[in-house]
């Protein structure tokens, strides 16, 4: 068996093929962070010009609801119901706009001239702000899309308001870029948008074809006349399989590290991030009254829940692959498939709304770790786990069973 | 050659991967209009309310003139204007939608002419010019000359004025057309069509070109057959051209199959009545190289609403400035709009097929032809994305994927150097690849 393993990874290396995946991989890592590092130098000015563009469009909508104030109060009875029935709370959603226009303007100057009042000062004015904007989207002043196109959707201003409390009531020195490169930081920040999915997808290009390739070039009959059971000759392919992508992806995982950790330091691994709250975190069904609620723990535990629900991920991925391609004996088509699934949970992610039970129910709908670890959308880390575990188990044993039971003389079709 | 195309595309069409993508499509479409339902908001005010109010703003100023003849003439013209609110109140309360339209495009006109006025006695007259069909269609005997807004007209500017013109027109034809108003969330037959190739299909078509397309040689190459096709009276030029026309063919097959079942769905119910819609268009879109700023983009970013279909009633605010876009647009039927869209696609899917065709002859194995064409499109689109809202024009073939926000003006691309950057880049392609392939051992 080991002898097995042995050669199908040793067949694996040499590969021209898994060779220019793997330079690719590599400069995947490298492009993230060069990637980052640009956020970083550019987060201040980028930071500044939205906060501006907050300001400007607080400002004249603050503006115009004056104006309006002013012609309601000239009004008589019968224009005044007209005029209050567009806007039927027009002295709270003066106060709203007034205090967005504040807080933002606040925050232009902060970051004009950040080290004169200091990370404290800008995390109590983003608190402000946030509650504010919390307020105005349920009292519909803003409307969700808008606060989703500026990423300030409400589960992620939550979050951001129970973080900034926690880092100011404890006296935590803040970090001034979200952005800086530190080892941690690397790590925590490829758990982030659409990074885990586009590994998952050149990961899975790695493994797609230790079944098909031999098929397609007719060299699984050389293979099979050697003195080993089809099962065994499986297993080998499973875990040899296993092994290249979880392991690739953790070497590349901490060479990135050593490299990040030199450039900038290795970070503080106590340092406080959010995660949900138990309840929806162990949870075995989707919950949708828990969404946006989190508590505090330190970024070690995020990561070591965040990469645990990535491998199982990424095994799963694995598993699904070599199964379509044992029924179907075809590259294209298990390229096609899993291209598609992982679409899938693109599609699920931009369309489908936060509260939804098919986030939970689809496997590879669990990609947006950061989102499920942060509670954003109604998919449990446990029920992940575990529906990403039992289709590995249930698929193994599928695809086992087909493969011992193939018609390998028809050649093939 | 023909032959050739009807058996490739024959064979293409029958593949799993073509259904399964069609489905995927009607799944995302099914996805969209759901969220669309959800988003449906609750029209607190109609036009009337808005003419009433605007028409009331100014019994200040007008109480303030001292002489009487022009009293009276301004007193006439906001009377007219809050009449027409009121009829337009009316109309919605009694159902009937015809006198809406009618109310609502008088009531534009009167805002148009005020802005006009404001801007001199050439707008004046070339406003005149412009609506006087439509004034008398829809004013109900109301003489052009007896309403002047002149000496109290400080509200509206330059880009306003272009702004209620092309409301009017918009209004005007639904007034004649005998069409309902309708919203951005607004889903039946023909809107879903404009929804589909605005928000699904830019997103995935470089992606349904890939996964349809990335072994369209090397998978001939591999298991021999395309000797034996080669031994057939057909040179290795045509059977390039044979797979590019056969991939532009299958993409288009599977992306208007995906929107059929629900145009269809909806058609039953509708009687497909809203086919020659309004909407807006890029006048010079055809003829100009140069676009007008993305202000739809840069508005869902700052103020993440944008609320009629492909137009902007914040239009007159390009980036914040009193500029005015508005006269470069006007309103075009909808099933015209669709069909020039298509055009649009289906440069684009050339493109997409071109490079996807090359790399696939390029590289033998599928796998690392797969890897290639998606990082090369993954790149290209993260790279060029920016455009789409930056200063500069948006002329990367990767971001111009959206056929009917091009048309529409709103893009930072206008429709002629689309096509033309569309067929340039493809001829490239297509070029470097037949040479290559003139000499490939096969």
């Amino acid at each position: 068996m080991s002898r097995l393993i042995r050669t199908e990874l040793y067949k694996f290396i040499k590969q021209r093929k898994n060779q220019l995946i793997l330079e690719g991989l590599a400069l995947f890592f490298i492009g993230v962070i060069v990637y980052y590092s640009y956020q970083e130098m550019n987060y201040d000015r980028a930071t500044q010009k939205s906060m501006q563009m907050e300001y400007d469009n607080a400002s004249g909508i603050q503006q115009s609801l004056s104006m309006y104030k002013a012609s309601l109060e000239k009004a008589n009875t019968e224009q005044k119901e007209r005029m209050l029935k567009s806007h039927p709370r027009i002295n709270e959603e003066f106060d709203f706009w007034d205090q967005e226009k504040i807080t933002s303007f606040q925050l232009v100057y902060y970051y004009k001239n950040h080290k004169v009042k200091g990370e404290k000062y800008r995390k109590e004015i983003e608190i402000k702000k946030y509650e504010n904007l919390l307020i105005g989207a349920k009292s519909k002043f803003i409307s969700k899309e808008n606060l989703k196109a500026k990423g300030e959707a409400p589960a992620e201003l939550q979050r951001q308001i129970t973080l900034d409390k926690y880092l100011i009531k404890h006296n935590i020195k803040i970090g001034n870029n979200p952005y800086h490169l530190t080892g941690i930081n690397f790590l925590y920040l490829m758990l982030k948008g659409y990074i885990p999915m586009i590994l998952l997808g050149l990961v899975t290009l790695l493994c797609i074809d230790i079944f098909i390739g031999e098929m397609e070039e007719g060299s699984y009959k050389l293979y099979l006349t050697q003195p080993f059971a089809r099962g065994k000759i499986f297993i080998s392919k499973i875990i040899s399989a296993g092994i290249t992508s979880v392991g690739v992806v953790t070497v590349l995982l901490f060479i990135s590290f050593c490299i990040t950790s030199i450039m900038n330091g290795v970070g503080d691994i106590h340092y406080p991030e959010t995660i949900a709250e138990n309840k929806m975190l162990y949870s075995l069904v989707t919950i949708s009254n828990s969404i946006g609620n989190v508590k505090i723990v330190s970024i070690g535990t995020y990561l070591v829940m965040g990469y645990s629900l990535f491998f199982v991920l990424l095994i799963a991925t694995v598993m699904m692959t070599m199964f379509i391609s044992v029924i179907t004996d075809s590259t294209s088509v298990t390229i096609g498939v899993i291209t598609g699934l992982i679409l899938l949970s693109f599609v699920f992610s931009s369309f489908l709304d936060e509260k939804t039970s098919l986030h939970g129910y689809y496997f590879l709908g669990y990609i947006n770790i950061y989102n499920i670890l942060n509670a954003q959308i109604n998919a449990p880390l446990l029920l992940g786990i575990l529906l990403n575990g039992i289709i590995v188990i249930l698929l193994f044993l599928i695809s086992c069973y087909t493969y011992q039971r193939k018609d390998l003389l028809g050649g093939v079709s | 050659m023909g032959v050739l195309i009807w058996n490739e595309l024959k064979r293409r069409i029958r593949q799993v991967k073509t259904w399964v993508l069609i489905l995927v499509l009607i799944l995302i479409s099914i996805l969209v209009i759901k969220n669309y339902k959800a988003n449906e908001y609750k029209v607190y005010y109609t036009m009337g309310d808005a003419f009433q109010s605007l028409a009331g703003y100014q019994v200040d100023d007008i109480e303030k003139l001292n002489n009487k003849n022009t009293y009276k003439i301004v007193k006439y013209s906001y009377d007219l204007l809050d009449k027409a609110g009121k009829q337009a109140d009316q109309a919605i309360q009694n159902n009937d939608m015809k006198e809406y339209n009618r109310a609502t495009t008088f009531g534009y006109l009167l805002l148009a002419k005020e802005g006009a006025e404001r801007d001199g006695r050439l707008r004046e007259i070339s406003f005149r010019n412009k609506t006087k069909g439509m004034w008398e269609q829809v004013s109900n005997g109301v003489d052009y000359d007896k309403v002047s807004f002149e000496p109290v007209s400080f509200y509206h500017n330059r880009g306003m004025y272009f702004e209620f013109l092309l409301d009017a027109q918009f209004y005007y034809n639904l007034y004649q057309k005998g069409l309902q108003d309708s919203n951005e969330y607004q889903m039946d037959s023909m809107t879903f069509c404009y929804h589909y190739y605005n928000k699904i299909i830019p997103m995935f078509i470089a992606f349904l070109v890939l996964i349809l397309m990335f072994d369209s040689i090397n998978q001939e190459h591999s298991n021999g057959s395309i000797k034996l096709l080669l031994t057939q009276p057909l040179s290795r030029m045509k059977y390039l051209i044979t797979k590019i026309i056969v991939g532009i063919l299958h993409t288009l097959f599977v992306t208007i199959l995906g929107s059929i079942p629900i145009v269809i769905a909806y058609g039953i119910g509708d009687h497909f009545k809203n086919f020659n819609y309004p909407v807006v268009y890029l006048k010079n879109s055809f003829s100009s190289l140069s676009s007008i700023h993305n202000y739809v983009e840069y508005d869902l970013i700052k103020r993440g609403e944008n609320i009629i279909i492909g137009y902007n009633y914040l239009s007159f605010y390009p980036k914040g400035v009193n500029g005015g876009i508005s006269n470069q647009l006007t309103v075009m039927p909808l099933y015209q709009f669709l069909g020039l869209s298509l055009l649009l696609l289906s440069v684009c899917i050339l493109f997409f097929v071109s490079l996807n065709v090359l790399i696939s002859s390029l590289l033998k194995n599928k796998i690392v032809a797969f890897l290639s064409s998606a990082l090369i499109t993954i790149v290209g689109m993260v790279l060029s994305n920016p455009l789409i809202t930056s200063d500069s024009y948006n002329y990367s073939p990767f971001s111009m994927t959206n056929p009917i926000r091009i048309l529409g003006g709103t893009y930072n691309v206008a429709a002629l150097p689309a096509i033309l950057i569309y067929l340039g880049a493809s001829f490239i392609l297509i070029t470097i690849n037949i040479l290559y392939f003139r000499k490939k051992n096969l």
